[in-house]
């Protein structure tokens, strides 16, 4: 799921990651709007209610939806920061990949824990 | 790695200050960078005080005041003092413009005048452009096309064809916009800034041209193009009013089309 077409700042790669930015931005923004609504009107409710409201397929279906397009624009996002401020190539690629491994583990956790709660 | 403090060499020390000895009541300070390659000193800041009832309107005209009549080493560039030729670009209160367009009166206290940002200095206010000026010869910024002029005519335009051109035929390569540009400034070897991106934009833009794709592939490199992250400080800061930011914008939008 992380894995972009543009394989570090290979000459001509410059469009696809930006188009997919932007796309997963506006992605994000309505889903996250959901989210914060969401767990706002959950704060008074007790664990298994919470869970509950997790086991109901629209809820899990969006919030998976929203962790891809989370971490999948995060990626994009710190691959570009990287670029811009890391000059030295092998750091440079060593830094990205780093990046990516982790938000990739971090999806993990995140959709494992999602599926647990059917387990 | 992008650096965050300057070499020891590059810190900016006090320099000499240049008392007005007048009697008059309308003074004005202006705080000028300079270096000289020709010695080991550091960079330093003098202090000229000028009569501003003998003195021209524009922060150009007091340079050549203040080179006249007090300090002839001071070495700046300048052409055609009307905001055509674009050679007196430089940062003045904080803002890279061009001297001979920018109102002393709209500066508040003393006047700053620094070197455009970032760049190599060859002499006080006297920036290296080299690298700008390879980046536009890059983007080939001149009529590409294998058509021949009907009956040797000039090569005709709808006037809706030609106000395509229209904020981007004015630029005077100062370079004010790329050097006001961050990315421009961590990455000036690659990324190719608002300056000539609006140039290669200009060619893109014009109905005569018919190499429009291979400029537009020429361009779609995540460096040279996609160093752009919208900061806007080139519309900002350009002295002509342009707006690079849009022209960069459009650029890209026409990559996303083909």
């Amino acid at each position: 799921m992380l894995e972009t077409k543009n394989k570090f700042n290979e000459p001509h790669s410059g469009i696809s990651h930006w188009k997919f930015q932007r796309i997963s931005a506006m992605i994000n923004i309505p889903l996250i709007i959901w989210f914060i609504i969401s767990i706002i009107s959950l704060r008074d409710y007790s664990f298994n209610e919470n869970i509950n409201w997790l086991k109901q397929p629209i809820n899990c279906i969006l919030i998976t939806l929203m962790l891809t397009s989370v971490f999948y624009h995060s990626s994009l996002g710190l691959q570009v920061v990287i670029e811009d401020y890391i000059h030295d190539i092998k750091i440079r690629k060593f830094l990205i990949l780093s990046s990516k491994i982790g938000l990739f583990l971090l999806f993990a956790i995140s959709i494992g824990s999602i599926v647990n709660i059917y387990i | 790695m992008a650096e965050f403090s300057l070499p020891k060499n590059s810190k900016i020390i006090k320099g000499k200050s240049f008392s007005y000895k007048g009697k008059s009541e309308n003074k004005k300070e202006f705080n000028i960078y300079r270096w000289s390659p020709d010695d080991t000193e550091n960079p330093r800041i003098d202090t000229y005080t000028l009569d501003m009832d003998d003195c021209g309107p524009m922060v150009l005209d007091a340079l050549i005041k203040i080179k006249d009549e007090i300090d002839s080493s001071l070495t700046f560039r300048r052409s055609c003092r009307e905001g055509i030729c674009g050679s007196c670009s430089m940062n003045v209160d904080g803002t890279n413009t061009l001297a001979c367009l920018k109102s002393i009166d709209d500066v508040k206290g003393s006047v700053n005048i620094y070197p455009l940002p970032h760049m190599p200095v060859i002499k006080d206010l006297v920036p290296d452009l080299t690298n700008a000026y390879k980046q536009l010869e890059s983007v080939k910024p001149w009529l590409q096309t294998d058509d021949k002029p009907v009956n040797g005519e000039e090569r005709h335009q709808t006037p809706k064809e030609r106000e395509k051109l229209d904020g981007l035929w004015e630029c005077v390569l100062c370079f004010s916009c790329s050097t006001s540009c961050p990315s421009y400034w961590w990455n000036g070897d690659k990324y190719l800034g608002p300056a000539v991106l609006l140039q290669a934009y200009r060619w893109i833009a014009d109905s005569r041209d018919t190499n429009k794709k291979e400029r537009l592939k020429e361009l779609e490199d995540s460096f040279k193009l996609y160093r752009c992250h919208t900061i806007m400080n080139c519309t900002k800061t350009c002295p002509k009013g342009l707006n690079p930011a849009q022209a960069i914008g459009e650029i890209k939008k026409l990559q996303l089309e083909t």
